[in-house]
């Protein structure tokens, strides 16, 4: 068990976002949360990087309290890929990708042949090696979102956090991300926990799903077990179908607004 | 980037080395070439100030001056001699050491650097009348001329005295407004020389009501007074302007028609500030 | 790439040098290039038979060289103040005066020289007033234990008006010989330069800046948003507060010793933004080289393009500066808003 979420509630200043949010995280897991906006998905992701402290209930990481953490030693842990990146400014590719590497690293240490390494095979598996000297405000966008990835992957974490990845890409590009991601955690170990918009593309990549709505948690556990079109209709608000294509992935088709 | 880095630390550590340890043997160098006799007067002299200058002058050791202030100007054989910085601002010290100088007259805040050269020096804080009387006769000490000294501010002294007994018959004291430079309502005030020599001539002056030698008077101030004299100086304000300025026609001076320009030098630190206490009483109680 | 930008800073060094010798050589003294070589050689240690006239050695090793080497230390670290704060703030306008240290330094100072004090107490005056302001500022941008960059700059800017009034009420009091020299203070320059104020000024600023240096992991991250930061593992407010306290150092013992000499803090950053990038890696020394190499060749040109008259530093650099900028910004077309 990696990240247990026990009775989480969050305030912000008398606005309450979040309230009785309880759930676990399996390692080598690809989890989506999905919900209508304004659920407190975001604000629950910055809950588990500690950005956020919970009003009451408690996270553990790897069985130690999320307070006891400096944030240091949870970058080592966990990497962040952000909705919004700023790219404004004058770094290059490996400059930026290198950034990951700054959790390991103390005071007067520098950075050595072994981060340059990570860094560049991250750079590879997120295919923009090529572009490792261009000025990150020469990026496209899918490009930039690459980079962050690679970015988050070279803080060499067990577990990475995606807020919305697929936002700003086109649906080739959607697939190979997410396609990615599953490579990622087979091959490499990681736990994946990522807000999504897109339904479909959580049933279809995730081992699990948590549907947060209203400030609770409506449901948690694997797609086919959980969804089902009454549970849809009362978080989306949207009637739908739902029906498994010749591949067996279950699929989602909205009808109508209700 | 390790290897410059290295090369970079190691001769900086160096030079400072080096540098800090000669300094060390600089500190109390004398500068001069050839030292001079702690008995003899200074022939050598920078004057940073318009009123040192023209008291040396005075005192007839023009002669022995090297430097000068930038925007001196009295007496005319100043366009000859080098011009070196001013007492206030800056002044270039390599000009200054060239010259080897045995003595720097400055203002008091720039004594402090000159020392470091092991230059003699006398630095200026002249505010009031009395001020004067007091930098002639140190200038005249230091540079052997205490007797001429001591004569130029009997002979003002006197001057003066002739006006005061003249100017004390009188009862009623005009209302003395004194604009200084081109600012409107900048006047001098208690503690200021130009006060001496208003009061001296027989007027009152209206900055003196406020606090500080340098006041600036507000408009209603100044037309609520009402004075009877305004005195300007040279570069400010035009007689005309001054008549045309808003709600001014009010006042007595301008429908009189008692303005008076006056040059820089009337308010100077010099034994020519009297000729401002004669023209002052002149203009204030025997011109129409 | 990273070859490359080494390489700029190995050549900002070698300018700094050459602009170092070119300096040492100018001035209204008639010496010739051998004789200040032969006695600096004989300083380090080597050609022990100088035979040089004294006035050789009085005027280069104390009238010009602590002039030039107080340039290069107050140079860089404006440069790097104004880099750290630029970064801080995430604004293209911070500088080094962005926390109201210029006005309180001003004050400090028109006290000090008001009341008679001596050079050093007007140094030191400048100094603590800096500090005091610095402080002052902190605390009225600080809301629930939270320094909020915004608030800063906007306190900053308040503190500023204020100290600056004061400084006009105390120029109102001062005689005529004070307020100049108070006005001239203020305009910065450094023809009081003196081996005193080298001794006290090189070890701070020397460690300060290479203190900040070791903090670029923290200055690129905090670049980036504070989610991003944060995830990085960036304590944000730790942090901001740490390279706040070294800045405002830095400006301090800066301006105490010079006076506020504008510019260089902002525009030396963002120059060498354009050239060698944002990474803080080489930014904080390629600035710090930057303002050293500004900063002298201004100081030099101010003491010897018209004698006797000293050109105040500040209208040096901005008209050297700002055309330089403008020249590189266009060459930039994708620059807007770019740290």
């Amino acid at each position: 068990m990696i990240i247990k979420v026990n009775d989480v509630s969050f305030k912000y200043d008398s606005d309450v976002i979040l309230e009785n949010i309880s759930f676990e995280i399996q390692d080598k897991e690809i989890i989506s949360i999905i919900g209508p906006n304004g659920a407190g998905k975001t604000t629950l992701l910055k809950c588990l990087y500690k950005s956020l402290k919970p009003k009451t209930g408690s996270i553990y990481l790897f069985n130690k309290n999320l307070n006891l953490y400096k944030q240091k030693e949870i970058a080592k842990k966990i990497g962040l890929v952000p909705q919004n990146s700023e790219h404004n400014y004058f770094f290059t590719v490996e400059e930026a990708v290198i950034m990951g590497r700054y959790p390991h690293h103390k005071k007067f240490s520098k950075e050595t042949k072994e981060d340059f390494e990570i860094a560049k095979r991250n750079m590879e598996l997120t295919d923009i090696y090529k572009l490792k000297d261009k000025y990150i405000t020469e990026l496209s966008g899918g490009e930039f979102q690459r980079l962050i990835i690679a970015r988050a992957l070279t803080q060499t974490p067990t577990i990475l956090l995606f807020d919305e990845p697929t936002l700003h890409l086109d649906l080739k590009h959607q697939f190979e991300l997410l396609e990615l991601l599953k490579r990622l955690v087979d091959e490499n170990n990681i736990t994946i926990l990522m807000v999504l918009h897109d339904i479909n593309l959580a049933v279809r990549f995730s081992d699990k799903i948590l549907i947060l709505s209203n400030k609770k948690i409506i449901a948690y556990g694997e797609p086919e077990k959980i969804l089902n079109v009454e549970i849809i209709r009362n978080v989306f608000g949207v009637e739908v179908e739902i029906n498994k294509s010749k591949t067996g992935i279950l699929n989602i088709f909205p009808i109508k607004a209700v | 980037m390790k290897k410059i880095k290295i090369i970079y630390i190691v001769s900086i550590l160096f030079i400072s080395f080096n540098l800090i340890k000669c300094n060390l043997n600089q500190n109390k160098k004398n500068i001069r070439e050839g030292k001079s006799n702690k008995n003899e007067y200074p022939k050598r002299i920078i004057s940073l100030t318009t009123a040192a200058t023209e008291i040396i002058f005075e005192l007839g050791a023009g002669d022995r001056i090297v430097g000068v202030s930038s925007n001196s100007n009295y007496p005319p054989e100043v366009s000859k001699i080098k011009k070196i910085g001013s007492s206030y601002g800056s002044v270039n010290i390599e000009m200054v050491l060239s010259l080897k100088p045995d003595l720097i007259i400055c203002s008091k805040s720039q004594t402090e650097i000159f020392k470091e050269y092991g230059i003699k020096t006398y630095g200026t804080t002249t505010c009031t009348l009395n001020d004067v009387y007091k930098l002639i006769l140190e200038i005249g000490e230091i540079i052997g001329k205490s007797s001429e000294a001591e004569k130029i501010v009997t002979l003002m002294k006197k001057r003066i005295n002739e006006i005061v007994e003249k100017q004390k018959r009188f009862d009623k004291k005009p209302l003395v407004y004194f604009e200084s430079g081109k600012t409107f309502g900048k006047t001098r005030g208690k503690g200021s020389l130009t006060n001496d020599l208003i009061e001296l001539a027989g007027g009152k002056n209206i900055g003196s009501e406020l606090v500080g030698a340098f006041p600036i008077l507000s408009n209603e101030f100044i037309i609520e007074k009402n004075p009877d004299i305004i005195i300007v100086e040279e570069y400010g304000a035009s007689i005309d302007e001054i008549k045309k300025r808003e709600a001014w026609h009010k006042i007595k001076a301008v429908q009189k028609n008692k303005i008076l320009k006056v040059p820089i030098y009337y308010t100077n630190y010099t034994p020519r500030c009297v000729e401002a206490i004669e023209a002052f009483y002149k203009f204030f109680y025997e011109e129409k | 790439m990273k070859k490359n930008k080494i390489i700029i800073i190995e050549l900002l060094f070698i300018i700094l040098i050459i602009v170092f010798f070119i300096s040492i050589f100018q001035g209204y003294s008639n010496i010739t290039y051998k004789e200040v070589i032969k006695l600096l050689l004989n300083k380090i240690g080597f050609y022990n038979n100088a035979n040089l006239p004294e006035y050789v050695e009085t005027i280069i090793i104390i009238v010009r060289l602590p002039r030039i080497i107080l340039a290069i230390l107050i140079g860089a670290a404006l440069a790097v103040s104004g880099c750290v704060m630029q970064g801080i703030f995430r604004n293209v306008m911070a500088g080094p005066y962005t926390t109201g240290i210029a006005s309180g330094a001003s004050f400090g100072a028109a006290l000090f020289i008001n009341f008679g004090f001596s050079l050093k107490f007007v140094t030191a005056g400048a100094f603590l007033f800096s500090i005091f302001t610095a402080f002052f500022v902190y605390l009225l941008a600080v809301k629930n234990s939270y320094l909020q960059k915004e608030r800063l700059i906007l306190s900053g800017m308040v503190i500023s008006l204020f100290f600056s009034s004061l400084v006009s009420f105390i120029q109102y009091l001062s005689s005529d010989p004070n307020l100049r020299e108070i006005i001239f203070w203020i305009m910065g320059g450094f023809w009081k330069a003196n081996w005193h104020s080298v001794k006290i000024v090189l070890p701070i600023i020397l460690i300060l800046i290479i203190l900040l240096n070791t903090y670029y992991r923290e200055l690129n991250a905090l670049l980036l948003s504070e989610e991003e930061a944060k995830s990085l593992g960036i304590n944000c407010k730790k942090v901001r507060m740490i390279i706040l306290i070294f800045s405002s150092l830095l400006t301090a013992s800066a301006v105490s010793v010079s006076g506020i000499i504008a510019f260089i803090g902002l525009i030396c950053p963002h120059i060498m933004r354009l050239i060698i990038g944002s990474d803080n890696k080489y930014l904080l020394i390629a600035s710090a080289l930057a303002g050293s190499i500004l900063l002298l060749i201004t100081d030099t040109l101010s003491r010897s393009i018209v004698y006797p008259v000293e050109i105040p530093v500040g209208i040096l650099t901005s008209l050297l500066g700002v055309p330089f900028f403008i020249f590189l910004l266009k060459r930039h077309k994708k620059s807007n808003q770019i740290l």
